[in-house]
């Protein structure tokens, strides 16, 4: 098992190059000269040298990427040529944002998505399981930041009942400890906090996890149904063992295995959601945070943005193999 | 592939043997095609929306591009059937000739995707060794960005409009059709048939193009239906983000993006556009299931 991980981890260094020269190499190759942006079109030459020295553009390029790589291994990804700021100060501060709404998604995902796909498949052909699968044919099938939307008019603008924008309301804010608000409103037993966090987080991690709702429904039903076909299944009815301990303790557990994969998959999935759903509720993460870096032609936000969810996507899918591995031991002699 | 000629036989009550004609290919992929109510009511959806796509001039009341200020963000009347927004312009006829916009999007993203993806992963799966290394591993580091998200990427670099969107789109999906096609000419190329077909003279070219890819058609088409479905999602998305066409092109993502604005006082500008895209996209999903249950069971 170790040997697996250490084997899987050393695959990564190249990826992660790769990643890191993928993301350098776009930004460089194609965008705008940074120096326009900043000094505008009709600055002096005098200018566009000095600060193209200062920002390092005048090197020849493969030494910008030595110095950009070396930065980056050292947690550096340089400043926004707009408003000077760290990058990796910007990240970090936002990263718990993204954590939070994209754990509670997967969660929320998980426990739906994996809860209808049994009934579906136990009722099967039943009105229970055609309703199921067309919710979940919508599921993949909506954009989710037009079902973000729909639900900010239900829920927020028709209804009133939640806030449409935002992670929580000013001056609520709990003591930071994680950076996750609903953790540390319980660590420090802020219940308002809670409840105000909660209730702004509800929808766009709803909306977000719509579709791995759908794809983890469909896959849940897929093996449940060829795994309640199997011999032992049929084994344990006949022992006389009741419906629920059959399907819950025999069947789900075996069932489940393929469908881990694809929770693990879906989280990599949340990462790309999450920039349009941040982008609809004015969510403070990371997504909007490069979103706003794109509009206003900020490479180097761009570049540590696009960088850091690369990454993370990466480990979330090593994790994933790991996890894999865990559960289903033949896979480590593939 | 199964044979292609199916004989089916039936022993009637009597006792007499009855043979059913021989059917062709085509013929035997229609039956099961119309037997497939997903593929079918797909296709159906899909017919009305080109008809939509194709038509809209005919069929549109107002033009598009029409402003009328004064009744800018009015609510769905006798007049405008689906309202019209923020400049008032007429949103039925909008979303007709955004279905233009869509369908074109979707194809010619895939299409790119799939000439770049057929080459590289046969190149891949046929040579195999260094060439194959080379190849999946670029494939495998746009793999590991979120797809949307490189096509962020490139669409910050390429900069605005519809051409733009093919092509940042496209590219991010090549990984994918060069996966299926190596995949599946690894486990093609090892029948006899392409020995055979080796050892009377074929070159490589022909060997991988007459010989290898008619036979992995299957897994391609159906994830190409697929294929179009997200792509018109990622479209769309870019528009919402106003990364895709450039105004006042009416397309279904920048429509939304800009009805965000006023969803507080005018809710209608960004439903029916949601559900254009949303019925779009369902019509290709269902058509790409049923083409899976109908041409590869296997992959179920």
């Amino acid at each position: 098992m170790l040997k697996y991980i250490i084997r899987k981890l050393l695959l990564l260094i190249p990826v992660l190059f790769g990643v890191t020269l993928a993301t350098f190499m776009v930004m460089h190759l194609f965008t705008t000269d940074p120096t326009e942006i900043i000094l505008g079109q009709h600055a002096t030459t005098q200018r566009v040298e000095a600060l193209r020295e200062e920002l390092g553009l005048n090197k020849p390029i493969y030494v910008q990427f030595g110095d950009y790589l070396s930065n980056a291994l050292q947690g550096d990804l340089g400043k926004s040529v707009i408003t000077k700021t760290s990058i990796t100060d910007e990240l970090m501060r936002r990263f718990p944002a993204t954590v939070e709404l994209a754990l509670t998604a997967i969660f929320i995902a998980t426990i739906m998505g994996i809860l209808f796909g049994v009934i579906s498949a136990v009722k099967q052909n039943s009105i229970y399981d055609y309703g199921t699968m067309v919710t979940a044919l919508l599921g993949v099938s909506m954009p989710i930041f037009w079902l973000g939307l729909m639900m900010i008019i239900l829920f927020s603008v028709i209804l009133g009942w939640l806030p449409a924008s935002g992670r929580i309301a000013i001056g609520m804010q709990p003591e930071t400890i994680t950076g996750l608000y609903l953790v540390d409103a319980l660590l420090t037993g802020d219940m308002g906090a809670f409840v105000n966090a909660f209730e702004h987080l509800i929808m766009p991690a709803v909306a977000l996890g719509s579709y791995s709702t759908a794809i983890i429904a469909r896959m849940t039903r897929a093996t449940m149904l060829e795994t309640i076909r199997q011999d032992y299944i049929r084994t344990a009815r006949a022992k006389g063992l009741t419906e629920k301990i059959v399907i819950f303790k025999h069947a789900l557990r075996n069932a489940l295995i393929p469908v881990v994969t694809v929770i693990g998959l879906q989280m990599g999935a949340l990462l790309g959601g999450a920039v349009l759903t941040e982008t609809v509720f004015s969510w403070p993460g990371i997504g909007s945070y490069l979103v706003e870096g794109i509009m206003v032609s900020d490479y180097p936000r761009v570049q540590g943005a696009v960088l850091l969810v690369g990454t993370i996507f990466v480990l979330v899918n090593l994790l994933v193999d790991v996890l894999y591995s865990y559960l289903d031991p033949r896979i480590q002699h593939m | 592939m199964e044979a292609n000629i199916e004989v089916k036989k039936q022993i009637k009550a009597n006792g007499h043997v009855h043979v059913d004609k021989v059917k062709g290919p085509f013929a035997e992929f229609v039956e099961r095609f119309m037997k497939s109510r997903s593929a079918v009511i797909g296709l159906g959806i899909l017919i009305v929306l080109i008809c939509c796509a194709v038509f809209a001039p005919i069929l549109a009341p107002y033009n598009p591009y029409e402003s009328n200020l004064p009744i800018a963000l009015q609510a769905p009347s006798a007049e405008h059937i689906l309202g019209v927004d923020e400049l008032g312009r007429d949103i039925f006829s909008r979303i007709l000739y955004g279905a233009q916009v869509s369908l074109v999007v979707g194809v010619e993203a895939v299409t790119l995707a799939l000439f770049f993806g057929i080459l590289l992963g046969a190149l891949a799966g046929f040579y195999g060794g260094k060439v194959d290394t080379a190849i999946m591993g670029v494939m495998d580091v746009m793999l590991s960005f979120p797809s949307i998200l490189l096509a962020l990427a490139f669409m910050t670099v390429l900069g605005r409009g519809i051409d733009k969107a093919v092509i940042a789109i496209g590219i991010v999906s090549i990984p994918q059709y060069a996966r299926i096609v190596r995949g599946s000419v690894l486990s093609v190329k090892e029948n006899v048939y392409v020995t055979a077909a080796r050892a009377i003279g074929n070159n490589d070219r022909r060997l991988i193009f007459v010989h290898i890819l008619p036979n992995v058609l299957a897994p391609i088409i159906v994830r190409s239906t697929i294929g179009i479905s997200e792509a018109i999602l990622e479209a769309a998305a870019l528009g919402f983000l106003g990364l895709g066409v450039m105004p006042p092109t009416a397309e279904w993502g920048t429509m939304l993006g800009a009805g965000r604005q006023t969803i507080f006082n005018a809710p209608h500008i960004v439903t029916f556009p949601g559900l254009a895209i949303t019925l779009t996209v369902m019509a290709f999903n269902l058509l790409g299931d049923g083409l899976r249950d109908v041409l590869d069971p296997r992959l179920k």
